[in-house]
């Protein structure tokens, strides 16, 4: 029982940084991006090859960041310019093109089979199971908070000022002097790099990636915990996090105790749905809204 | 005085149809400059093309003795070229104050490697609140600071507006129709305040009115647009008299 909550606390953490990511990119800055799921499989895949090649897994953890930024402003530079919906649209693609790439180019990182064996942050002889979740949920916690007050020193800053300016009006925040470029590839980058650390973390925790753990699947439930929690609030990604977590753990728990006549997978996906229709119909602000600004 | 604003033989059509055709006019440092004309005869546009938001296509624009036609509307801004929209634009999850604010310039604060240490730009930042909450009080809007501009009525949204384009330290102002819809009171205050921060502040006017009444006390010097070309210049008064005026907004004798 400790361990099954250990290991829902964890993955809790994971998901809250990749909700967080999607907040600082929609939520913020109004970025509509439908690939976070790529930028999460190149951070593991990247941390991996490393870490398989002897390396420290915190050294692997830095290489996935930089790795993920630099193709998240790669990718932003080139398209950033395009109008939100289309924008959504390519990065939805892109995200598969990369996934069938990696499945298909066995020289890579061993195509479909993936990569295995994955050394873990602690490679402790002799750990008890329940010590090593300990070790890794508080990892996880550890990535989580630096990113959770990084975003929170720029949410509350005149840079956050203007991201949130670009989600309202972008035309109108260039019309007064910002270049709406810059900070809209800036805000992309930090996404990348943040959903790079996620994916850095779940390689060693697992111990093996594949492309099948990156569909867009892995995207949509990103979004529907930043959109249930609230987008535009930096707890709210959290909150959604939970309250998702919660939902998909909690329906595996059920099944013991309530007989439903639907596989509890099935069940899960149902109420999510239900959720999502309820929440953009009635509180499209999700659970947290927007902190404003008060003056005296 | 010199010219502050050139433009040469401005050009601009959509999809065929000549919204601007070979526009020249030059406004002088300092003044405050009219631009009247009937619905759709381009007035509008030529605005969006002096703050770049549409690009010309033919002709040259002059700013200061350099040219700025072929930069980005965030460049051409920050050279001190602040448009108010006719339409209110406003960020509507922002506070009104933020709204203000958004318009400020805080170099360290928003650079993202400066906002880690706040010491960098509170001081800014608080003189820019300071700026701000000046200029909502005598647009008497300080009392609705901290509510959301989806909360405020239609003419108070445009007052927000004016108020945005006075936070921008601006060279020259370009209004569009900036007293529409405002109770005759306060737009003979706004005027004021135009000559008076014309005066203290060295900034230049460049206003589309329909009011011609407010537009020609306050004005020294007018263009009148008609289907996309400038068929007059002049004082209010020659304006007037001027017969192709009549013409352009009346129909002929």
């Amino acid at each position: 029982m400790i361990a099954f909550i250990l290991d829902t606390l964890i993955w809790i953490a994971l998901y809250s940084i990749l909700s967080l990511s999607l907040s600082i990119e929609y939520g913020f800055t109004g970025i509509m991006n439908f690939g976070k799921a790529l930028f999460f499989m190149i951070g593991a895949y990247v941390s991996a090859i490393v870490t398989l090649n002897g390396l420290n897994y915190f050294i692997g953890l830095l290489f996935a960041i930089l790795f993920s930024a630099l193709i998240g402003l790669i990718l932003s530079i080139s398209m950033i310019r395009i109008r939100e919906d289309y924008f959504a649209i390519v990065t939805l693609a892109l995200n598969e093109c990369f996934r069938i790439i990696l499945k298909n180019e066995y020289w890579i990182a061993g195509g479909p089979i993936g990569l295995r064996n994955i050394p873990s942050a602690f490679p402790l002889k002799n750990l008890s199971y329940e010590i090593f979740l300990l070790l890794n949920l508080l990892l996880i916690i550890g990535i989580l908070l630096f990113f959770y007050l990084f975003l929170r020193i720029i949410i509350n800053s005149p840079y956050g000022r203007i991201l949130r300016a670009i989600r309202e009006d972008e035309l109108l925040t260039q019309t007064l002097g910002k270049n709406t470029f810059k900070y809209k590839t800036q805000a992309f980058t930090i996404g990348s790099a943040m959903a790079g650390a996620a994916g850095s973390f779940l390689s060693q925790y697992i111990g093996y990636v594949s492309t099948d753990l990156f569909l867009s699947t892995t995207t949509f439930t990103i979004w529907i915990m930043c959109i249930i929690g609230g987008p535009s609030n930096i707890n709210g990604a959290i909150i959604g996090a939970l309250f998702m977590r919660g939902i998909e753990r909690g329906t595996r728990i059920l099944k013991d105790y309530v007989s439903i006549p639907i596989d509890p997978n099935n069940f899960m996906f149902i109420i999510t749905g239900i959720l999502m229709v309820i929440f953009i119909m009635y509180k499209p602000e999700g659970i947290l809204r927007e902190k404003r600004m008060r003056v005296e | 005085m010199k010219e502050i604003l050139i433009l040469k033989n401005v050009c601009k059509s959509f999809n065929g149809l000549e919204v601007v055709k070979n526009v020249s006019l030059k406004v002088k440092e300092k003044s405050i400059t009219g631009l009247i004309g009937p619905n759709g005869s381009g007035k509008t546009t030529l605005f969006n093309l002096i703050s770049g938001i549409y690009k010309i296509d033919n002709g040259k624009i002059f700013f200061n003795g350099e040219r700025i036609d072929n930069l980005e509307p965030y460049k051409i801004s920050n050279k001190g070229i602040i448009k108010s929209f006719q339409i209110p634009r406003l960020l509507k999850k922002l506070t009104i104050l933020e709204n203000m604010l958004i318009a400020a310039k805080n170099i360290k604060g928003e650079e993202i490697l400066n906002v880690f240490n706040k010491n960098n730009w509170r001081k800014i930042e608080e003189e820019n609140i300071k700026k701000a909450l000046s200029i909502l009080e005598f647009l008497e809007l300080k009392e609705l600071r901290n509510s959301l501009p989806t909360n405020i009525s239609g003419g108070q949204l445009k007052l927000l507006e004016i108020g945005r384009a006075l936070m921008c330290n601006p060279r020259i102002l370009l209004l569009d129709e900036i007293i529409a819809g405002i109770n005759p009171i306060l737009a003979e205050k706004i005027f004021r305040k135009i000559i008076e921060l014309r005066d203290n502040f060295n900034i230049t006017f460049f206003i589309i009115e329909h009011r011609i009444d407010f537009l020609f006390d306050f004005a020294e010097y007018i263009f009148v647009m008609d289907k996309g070309k400038i068929i007059a210049e002049g004082s209010p008064k020659e304006i007037i008299n001027n017969e192709k005026v009549m013409e352009a907004y009346i129909g002929e004798k």
